[in-house]
């Protein structure tokens, strides 16, 4: 069995609900309103897929969403990213794209992009086709979720497919000189689709 | 007020930590026992990995601590302590000007080097230095999500809200010019002081003819030279990119100043739509633009002729919208 750590940060537009994906994922619990702004400023937890463990260090970058050119400190050397919109938001989907431009042209090259379109509870409300950002996902080689931080519909599994999509060795601790393993990244590519249609 | 606890509570944690930093790593490497463990490239590059990191304990531990501390029971008082500390928080602009410096070390070196695997055991910390090295880059960029928290429950005090509002405009302003700087860190070669040439507003690559009609031959350039060009409020920067191996930022050398209280706009220009021109002195001195695409050149010109006349009113005395 090995262990690695997987440096993750997650970006999107401020309010589509960073900060109660995180919270979901590690703690298993939704706060309706935060009451905390901050939070801690990592958190890490350790998941265990296919008899390998692998150690989240998560980033938070709540608060400098409108700084792009701060947004280099977080991802340079981030192995996955996670992109979130808020399907009730169509602006943010639209942000989603421009931070993918920047990630494939600024980060890691073998760097893991997920996109989830977080709060698919709120059906009524949506803005953004499920079908249309699957389209976009397929079409930047990204894996997909919607989720819901509330009822923690795809939460994990979106974790857990980043997991699974990594290149097989650790390349945050041998970025000199490693070799880029191309074969098995494209091997594992989309597996199986991971959410369809709302959940309530 | 739970905000005001947050604030002071998570200010506490962040001067403690930078402290374990400094104590940890920064002091640990003049203690004797660590020499043999520190990796060669390291030696003599304290600064290059911290950067003003000690600075900003000390403002942090030794003043601003103790001032949000003393207004715990007086949540009208905090604005003011963020007002009062505008200059002091520019610090953090040096801090993560270093800061893809101080990563292209530590990427150098790697993490799992022996020396900070050591201090990190010692320490007992979960995650390595570089997710600590980045605390004051999420601190500063936190300060305005709890002072918009703190405005969402002054609604009933006009006074305090006010004294919060301001306090929040400051670090939005602080956070902005930190923005600015990072693109600012990149150019090269330009001796003027940058905060003169006003905010960045935008900036993108073109080709660029120049054409000069009292020097001739030397300046008249036939072939058309890539340049990046800087708009910023009071001044245009041509640059010429340079591509850095060492982190994946580019850089750019400076190559020309064009003052835009003295320039003049063609917003069209036979031979292709997405071109324009600027020009100094009744077109002595002609700079022939052209844009990769024509929406680019209209959000140019666009841009361009507002900062015009919005100098051409403030030359009037009086703005117009």
């Amino acid at each position: 069995m090995s262990m690695r750590d997987v440096k993750l940060c997650l970006l999107g537009d401020s309010g589509v609900g960073k900060s109660s994906l995180v919270m979901r994922f590690v703690t298993d619990s939704f706060k309706p309103a935060l009451e905390s702004t901050i939070g801690a400023s990592f958190m890490t937890k350790t998941v265990e897929v296919d008899g390998n463990t692998y150690k989240f260090q998560i980033w938070d970058t709540a608060g400098q969403e409108k700084y792009r050119a701060l947004a280099p400190m977080y991802y340079r050397g981030a192995a996955a990213a996670i992109i979130a919109y808020d399907v009730t938001r169509e602006s943010s989907f639209k942000s989603v794209k421009s931070w993918v431009q920047e990630l494939r042209h600024q980060g890691h090259p073998n760097i893991v992009l997920a996109i989830a379109g977080n709060k698919c509870d709120l059906e009524d409300l949506r803005e953004v086709r499920l079908k249309d950002a699957e389209d976009y996902a397929k079409q930047i080689d990204a894996l997909f979720c919607e989720t819901s931080a509330l009822t923690a519909v795809n939460v994990a599994d979106i974790f857990t497919k980043i997991c699974k999509k990594l290149p097989s060795e650790d390349f945050s601790s041998s970025r000199v000189g490693s070799t880029v393993n191309l074969r098995k990244k494209r091997d594992v590519k989309k597996e199986k689709k991971c959410c369809g249609g709302s959940p309530s | 007020r739970h905000v005001m606890n947050e604030l002071i509570d998570t200010e506490q944690a962040y001067v403690s930590e930078l402290q374990q930093i400094l104590k940890g790593y920064y002091q640990e490497m003049d203690s004797r026992h660590m020499q043999h463990l520190i990796p060669g490239e390291l030696v003599g590059k304290r600064h290059v990995l911290f950067g003003n990191l000690e600075e900003i304990f000390n403002f942090h531990n030794d003043v601003f601590l103790q001032e949000l501390q003393n207004c715990r029971d007086m949540p009208g008082r905090v604005g003011k302590c963020f007002v009062n500390r505008k200059d002091e928080f520019q610090m953090y602009s040096s801090y993560c000007q270093n800061k893809p410096r101080s990563e292209a070390l530590r990427a150098h070196i790697g993490d799992s080097n022996p020396f900070f695997k050591e201090c990190q055991k010692k320490l007992g910390h979960k995650l390595p230095l570089g997710a600590y090295l980045l605390k004051p880059v999420q601190r500063i960029t936190k300060y305005q999500l709890l002072l918009k928290e703190m405005l969402r429950f002054s609604g009933d005090d006009p006074v305090l809200e006010n004294h919060i509002q301001d306090a929040l405009d400051t670090m939005l302003g602080v956070l902005r010019y930190l923005n600015d700087s990072m693109h600012q860190v990149s150019i090269v070669g330009f001796n003027e002081n940058m905060s003169e040439q006003g905010r960045l507003l935008m900036h993108a690559s073109f080709s660029v003819w120049t054409d000069h009609k009292k020097e001739k031959l030397k300046d008249l350039r036939l072939r058309a030279m890539n340049r990046h060009v800087f708009l910023y409020e009071k001044s245009l920067l041509f640059c010429k990119k340079r591509e850095e191996s060492q982190h994946d930022g580019a850089v750019y050398s400076f190559k020309k100043k064009l003052k835009l209280s003295q320039v003049g706009l063609t917003e069209t220009v036979k031979g292709d739509k997405r071109r324009f021109e600027l020009w100094l002195r009744s077109r002595e001195e002609v700079y022939i633009i052209q844009a990769p695409t024509l929406e680019v050149k209209d959000t140019w010109v666009k841009e361009i002729k507002k900062v015009l006349l919005n100098q051409f009113d403030q030359l009037k005395g009086k703005k117009i919208f």
